[in-house]
C-alpha cells in the first residue's frame, strides 16, 4: 500500500466513526432533545427565574420597656436598617419574641441592649443582639453583615444627634469669631501705623481668644475633614496661632503675618457659618461611594452565569460521550473485532474526537447563540472565544476517554461523569469564585477543563480582553496529556491482545 | 461474488495458512487449551468441533490474536498472531460467537462502517454491500435496526461484516449457533462456495453433524485436541473402515455369512436383522461391486449393497467411545444433529 492510499485509508476509517457516531446520535431523537432542547431550557429556566431580589427578614424589636426611646422611632428606625429588614414591631417580653421567632412569624429578633447609658458611661460598648433560627450560611454571613451595617445606622443616627446639638452649640462661637475678625483688622491697622504698643495689646488679646476656641467641635469637624480629603492638616484655629506667633512688632515681617492672620479669620468665620448651616448627617457621613467599572460587566446575575453553564454544559456532554463510547464498545464486545482490522488506535480516537467535537460543537454554538440573545456581552475576539470553548471540549473528551479506562459499565461511567460534574459546580469557580478556595483545593479545580473555560471566557467577554496566556497554555497541556492519557488507556483498552 | 485475486495467496496456494505447536493457553490450572499442534491448508474449511468448553473459542482466539498464548507457537501467514502487521490483519476476517451489531445503526449501515474499517473506498464499500446482501439473502432486512430483525438476520450481518473487505482467512466462532436447520445448511453452502473462491475458513461449532462440511476437523475435548482428521477420516477410526449395508431377498444364508466374512475388516459382520447385514470394508467402491458379482453367480438375489455414511453423531459416539480408554473422560455435551 503506496502512501497516499494508507492515507486515504486512515481518512476512511476515521470517516467511519465520524459517520457511526453521528448516525447513533440522529437515531436517537430523544437524546437530541435532551442534548440541544435541555441545555437551551435549563438556561431559559435559570435566565427568567434568576434574581437577586430577596423578601426582607421580618424582624422584631425587643426593648427594655415601652418607654425606651427607640420605641418612639419605630418607623425612623426601620427606615435607619434599609429595605433588608422589615421592622413589624417592638415588644417588651423576650420570650414571646423568641416564641414567634420558633414559630416562624417573624426571622429576626433585634435585641436592644438594656440599661445602654450606664454601660456607655461605664466605658463599654452597648450591645444590640441579632437572633435567628437560619441554617443556610449564607444566610447567615447575609444576617451578620446586616446587623453590622444596622448598628452602625444607629450609631450614626445618635452621633448626627450628638452633631446637631454641638451646631446648636457653636451659635454661641459667632460672636466671638466676628470679634476676633475685627480684632485681626485693628492688629493690621496698628502694625501699619507703627503703633506697636497698641499692636502688642490686640495680639496679646487675640492669642487668648484664639485659644479659649481652639479645638470647639466646628473647627474639630472642618479641619478632620479638611485633613481626610488632605487640603489641610490640623485645625483652622491651630493654624492661626502659628501665623499669630510672627505678628510681634519686633519681627520684620509682623505686618504680612497680621494680614495673613485676618484673612484666616475670615476664612474660619464664613467655615463657621458653612458648619452651623450643614445638615448634621453630612457632617457624619460626609463620604458618598460610587462604583464604576471599566468593563462590559453584566448588570443582570443570570448574564453573568450564562458563560458559567455553557461551559458546564460543555465539559459534561463532552465527558459523558467520551466515557460511555468506549465502554458501550467494549461491552458490545466490538472492540474484539477491532483488534483484528487494520484500525490503529490513532485512527480510532481521532474518529471520536472529530465526531463528538461536530455534536457537542453543534450544541455549544447553539447555546452561545442563546446567550447572546439573552443580552450577554461580547467584548473580546471571537476567534479566542472559539479556541477557548474548543480546548475546553477536546480536553474535557479527553477526561472522558480516560473515565471510561477505569469503567467497567456504562452505568459505572455516567456516575463518574455525574461526580466530575458535582465537583466542577463546586471547584470551577462557577459558582464559588476560586480565590475563596485555598491554595491546594485549587489544584483540585485546575483538574477540570471548565475552570479554565470559565475564567477564559469572563476575560474574553465581559472585560473584552484577552485570557492570561497561563489559562489559554495551561488549557492546551491538558489537551495533550489527556489525548495522550486516552491514547494508551485506550491501546491497553481495545487495541492489545488479553492476557 | 468475486473470487480474491491475490499474488500472495497464489504462492501460499495449497500451502499451510495456520501453523500451531504445542499451543498453549492457561487461565487458571486446569482451564484453557493445551498442547494444540494443527495444521490449516490454504482453501480449505477447518472445523473445530466440541461441546462447550472444549476450548474451541480459545484456540480461535489464540490464532486470531486476541489471546496471548502461555506456552508454544503459532502462525499465521507466517506472523505471531499477537504481532500482526496492519496488512495481515487486512488479510484476516473474525466472526465472533456473538453477533455484534450497533444498535442505533440499520444492517445495512452496520455493513457500511465494518467497511470503513477496512478503508474501502465509498464506491467500493457500496457495491460490495449490495453483493453481500444479496449473497446473505437480506434484501428485505438491510434497513431495518438489528432490534427489528431476527436472529438469523442479524447473524447474516455479521457474517456479512466480516466478509465485507473479502478476507483471505476468515475465523467463524460458532456462526451457526441458535440457527434454524434450514438456515444452518444456507450458510454451510455459502462456507462451501468460499472455500472454492480459494478462502480458507477456520469454523467452531457444537454441531457434529457441520464436520461433514468440513475439508479437516479438529475434535476437541476439555482443551485438548483429540484427532484431526477428515470427514471420511473420522468415520473410518470410528468404525475401522467404510460400512456397507447388504440386504438379501431372502433370509441370509450360511453361504453368505461366509462370503462377507472373508471381505469385512476386523470383526465379523453384524446381523442387523434376517435379512441384512453390515461389514466394514476399506473401499466400498470396489467391494460392493464383489457383493453383486458373487450373488448373481451363486444364484443368490441381493435386494441391495452400498456404502453406509452413519450420521455423524454415532461417529462422535463411536470416536469417543474408543477414545475415553487412552484419554480423560470427555465432559460436556454435543448438540444434535439439526
Amino acid at each position: 500500500m503506496s502512501g497516499n492510499q494508507g492515507f486515504v485509508a486512515n481518512l476512511i476509517r476515521t470517516g467511519g466513526f465520524v459517520r457511526k457516531e453521528l448516525r447513533s446520535v440522529l437515531r436517537q431523537p430523544r437524546l437530541i432533545m435532551s442534548l440541544v432542547v435541555g441545555p437551551f431550557l435549563i438556561l431559559l429556566i435559570f435566565g427568567f427565574g434568576y434574581t437577586e431580589e430577596t423578601d426582607p427578614f421580618r424582624t422584631l424589636l425587643v426593648l427594655e420597656s415601652e418607654d425606651a426611646g427607640l420605641a418612639t422611632d419605630i418607623e425612623e428606625l426601620g427606615a435607619a436598617f434599609g429595605s433588608s429588614i422589615d421592622l413589624v414591631g417592638t415588644i417588651t417580653d423576650q420570650e414571646a419574641g423568641f416564641q414567634q421567632l420558633e414559630n416562624k412569624e417573624v426571622d429576626l429578633l433585634i435585641i436592644a441592649p438594656s440599661n445602654a447609658l450606664e454601660t456607655i458611661e461605664g466605658g463599654e460598648r452597648a450591645e444590640f443582639t441579632v437572633v435567628h433560627e437560619q441554617v443556610d450560611p449564607i444566610i447567615r454571613q447575609s444576617i451578620g453583615l446586616l446587623a453590622t451595617l444596622s448598628v452602625d445606622e444607629v450609631n450614626r443616627q445618635v452621633l448626627a444627634a450628638i452633631v446637631g446639638e454641638a451646631q446648636e452649640g457653636s451659635v454661641a462661637v459667632e460672636d466671638p469669631a466676628s470679634g476676633l475678625t475685627a480684632s485681626a483688622g485693628s492688629l493690621v491697622e496698628a502694625l501699619e501705623s507703627d503703633d506697636d504698643l497698641t499692636a502688642r495689646d490686640v495680639r496679646a488679646e487675640l492669642q487668648e481668644q484664639l485659644s479659649s476656641l481652639e479645638g470647639s467641635t466646628s473647627d474639630a469637624l472642618l479641619g478632620r475633614v479638611a485633613e481626610t480629603l488632605g487640603i489641610a492638616a490640623g485645625g483652622l484655629i491651630a493654624e492661626v496661632l502659628l501665623d499669630l506667633d510672627s505678628t510681634d512688632p519686633d519681627n520684620a515681617n509682623a505686618l504680612e503675618s497680621a494680614r495673613l492672620v485676618e484673612t484666616r479669620l475670615i476664612e474660619f468665620e464664613s467655615q463657621l457659618a458653612l458648619a452651623q448651616e450643614m445638615d448634621p448627617q453630612l457632617l457624619v457621613s460626609p463620604f458618598d461611594v460610587s462604583v464604576k467599572t471599566l468593563n462590559a460587566f453584566p448588570s443582570e446575575p443570570a448574564v453573568f452565569y450564562s458563560p458559567g453553564v455553557l461551559m458546564l454544559l460543555v465539559q459534561h456532554l463532552a465527558v459523558t460521550f467520551a466515557a460511555l463510547s468506549l465502554v458501550r464498545e467494549r461491552q458490545l464486545g466490538v472492540t474484539e473485532v477491532f483488534r483484528v482490522s487494520p484500525l490503529s488506535i490513532t485512527e480510532y480516537l481521532t474518529g471520536k474526537y472529530a465526531a463528538f467535537v461536530l455534536i457537542v460543537g453543534t450544541v455549544a454554538l447553539a447555546l452561545t447563540g442563546l446567550m447572546l440573545a439573552f443580552g450577554v456581552p461580547f467584548g473580546g475576539a471571537g476567534w479566542l472565544y472559539s479556541a477557548t470553548v474548543m480546548l475546553v471540549l477536546l480536553a474535557s473528551l479527553g477526561l472522558g476517554f480516560v473515565i471510561s479506562a477505569a469503567s467497567q459499565t456504562d452505568s459505572q461511567a455516567i456516575q463518574y461523569a455525574m461526580l466530575v460534574l458535582l465537583v466542577t459546580i463546586f471547584f470551577s469557580g462557577f459558582i464559588i469564585p476560586l480565590d475563596r478556595l485555598l491554595a491546594p483545593v485549587q489544584a483540585v479545580s485546575f483538574l477540570l477543563p471548565a475552570t479554565f473555560g470559565i475564567t477564559a471566557v469572563h476575560d474574553i467577554l465581559f472585560r473584552g480582553s484577552a485570557p492570561d496566556p497561563e489559562i489559554l497554555v495551561g488549557l492546551a497541556g491538558y489537551v495533550v496529556v489527556m489525548s495522550v492519557l486516552a491514547w494508551f488507556f485506550a491501546r491497553s483498552d481495545v487495541m492489545s491482545a488479553a492476557d | 461474488m468475486d473470487a480474491p485475486q491475490s499474488d500472495t495467496r497464489a504462492q501460499e496456494s495449497s500451502q499451510s495458512v495456520i501453523r500451531a505447536h504445542e499451543l498453549t493457553k492457561n487461565f487458571n490450572g486446569d482451564t484453557g487449551v493445551f498442547d494444540v499442534d494443527l495444521e490449516v491448508e490454504s482453501g480449505a474449511i477447518f472445523g473445530l468441533i466440541g461441546p462447550s468448553g472444549s476450548g474451541k473459542t480459545t484456540t480461535v482466539r489464540l490464532l486470531a490474536g486476541l489471546l496471548n498464548p502461555s506456552s508454544g507457537t503459532a502462525e499465521v501467514f507466517g506472523e505471531r498472531p499477537v504481532n500482526f502487521k496492519k496488512e495481515t490483519r487486512a488479510r484476516l476476517g473474525y466472526m465472533p460467537q456473538d453477533s455484534i451489531l450497533y444498535p442505533a445503526l440499520t444492517l445495512r449501515q452496520n455493513l457500511d462502517f465494518a467497511g470503513s474499517m477496512f478503508g474501502m473506498r465509498r464506491t467500493a464499500r457500496k457495491e460490495r454491500i449490495e453483493e453481500l446482501i444479496d449473497f446473505l439473502e437480506l434484501e428485505s432486512a438491510a434497513d431495518r435496526l438489528p432490534a427489528a430483525s431476527s436472529g438469523g438476520e442479524k447473524r447474516r450481518i455479521a457474517l456479512g461484516s466480516t466478509l465485507i473487505h473479502n478476507p483471505e482467512l476468515v475465523f467463524l466462532d460458532e456462526p451457526t449457533a441458535g440457527l434454524d436447520p434450514v438456515l444452518r445448511r444456507k450458510l454451510w453452502d455459502r462456507f462451501d462456495y468460499l472455500a472454492k473462491s480459494g478462502r480458507t475458513l477456520v469454523v467452531t461449532t457444537q454441531y457434529v453433524g457441520e464436520a461433514a462440511y468440513c475439508d479437516q476437523v479438529a475434535v476437541l475435548a476439555n482443551g485438548r485436541i483429540l484427532i484431526i482428521d477428515s470427514p471420511q477420516g473420522l468415520r473410518r477410526r470410528a468404525f475401522g473402515g467404510e460400512p456397507v449395508d447388504v440386504a438379501f431377498v431372502a433370509p441370509i444364508s450360511a453361504a453368505a455369512m461366509n462370503f462377507l466374512g472373508n471381505l469385512t475388516l476386523g470383526e465379523a459382520p453384524r446381523v442387523v436383522d434376517d435379512h441384512s447385514v453390515r461389514i466394514v470394508v476399506d473401499d466400498p467402491g470396489v467391494t460392493v461391486p464383489k457383493i453383486l458379482e458373487w450373488g448373481s453367480g451363486n444364484g443368490v438375489e441381493i435386494e441391495r449393497a452400498e456404502a453406509f455414511s452413519p450420521p455423524f453423531d454415532d461417529i462422535f459416539v463411536e470416536l469417543v467411545e474408543q477414545l475415553s480408554d487412552s484419554h480423560e473422560a470427555v465432559s460436556g455435551s454435543f448438540e444434535e444433529v439439526g
